[in-house]
């Protein structure tokens, strides 16, 4: 990263503190808000717009929520929140962009083949389901963890994720065969 | 779905992470979302000192009104 508050921020000694807090939480938090965009959208160009759009708007606001702005969960819902209006105003013939939207975890060799079947199998599943998925797996939150943060029950939570690993199942049992 | 099934597609799952944000990006987004704190933070700054401009015209205006009247007033009240 290389912008900096100073870089941005002093003016003749006029300086906006709500400069630093914005910085210091892009630096903190972007990279995994991007993450959880890119699972929520399954689309890398609208997960770009989705953080763009958070943080320009945070940055236009008269008065920060000043202690919320370091606060990931609260960046989280802003995110969270762009991305289901982008969703929903998003036509089901709108081609997405297919630049991919997993990486291998290991320094092993990939296997594209798999790689690219367990992608079509997670843009396929409703972005609720795969939101839970990534909540649970990739950001190894607690099922009642992910239902405080999404304002829902642990048993909506629960039921969303086992449904994802069922279609999933389903989905990737050619895969799985394989790998057992 | 039996434990062992969840298992097995959950660690199939795990050798896979999210795609990481390009870095330009990251830059791209951190310059425009500071940019336009700072653009909002000059407005306000700048309307202002307008705003302090304009109560100074007041405050200098009304000093030199009521000056001027009290000196009338003295004038008037000593029968020059």
């Amino acid at each position: 990263m290389t912008g900096s508050a100073n870089q941005y921020g002093a003016t003749n000694g006029n300086r906006d503190a709500g400069l630093d807090e914005i910085a210091s939480a892009y630096r903190a938090h972007a990279a995994a808000l991007y993450r959880y965009a890119i699972m929520l959208t399954a689309d890398s160009a609208s997960a770009e717009d989705a953080i763009q759009q958070v943080f320009v708007k945070l940055a236009g606001r008269k008065k920060l929520p000043s202690l919320a702005v370091a606060d990931r969960a609260y960046l989280r819902r802003a995110v969270r929140n762009e991305c289901y209006s982008m969703l929903s105003r998003r036509r089901e013939s709108a081609e997405l962009n297919d630049e991919s939207i997993l990486a291998p975890a290991g320094a092993g060799p990939a296997d594209r083949e798999e790689q690219a079947m367990v992608e079509q199998a997670l843009r396929r599943l409703p972005p609720d389901q795969r939101e839970v998925i990534h909540l649970k797996i990739y950001e190894q939150l607690t099922f009642q963890q992910i239902a405080d943060q999404l304002g829902e029950s642990i048993n909506t939570v629960a039921g969303r994720y086992r449904y994802g690993l069922e279609k999933l199942r389903q989905w990737l049992d050619p895969c799985r065969k394989d790998a057992l | 779905m039996k434990d062992r099934d969840s298992q097995s597609l959950e660690a199939i799952l795990a050798k896979y992470r999210p795609a990481e944000a390009p870095e330009e990006l990251l830059c791209r987004v951190e310059q425009a979302a500071l940019w336009r704190r700072r653009a909002w933070h000059e407005r306000c700054s700048a309307a202002m000192s307008v705003a302090a401009e304009v109560v100074l015209g007041f405050i200098v205006r009304g000093l030199v009104t009521a000056t001027t009247a009290i000196v009338l007033l003295l004038i008037a009240a000593g029968g020059y």
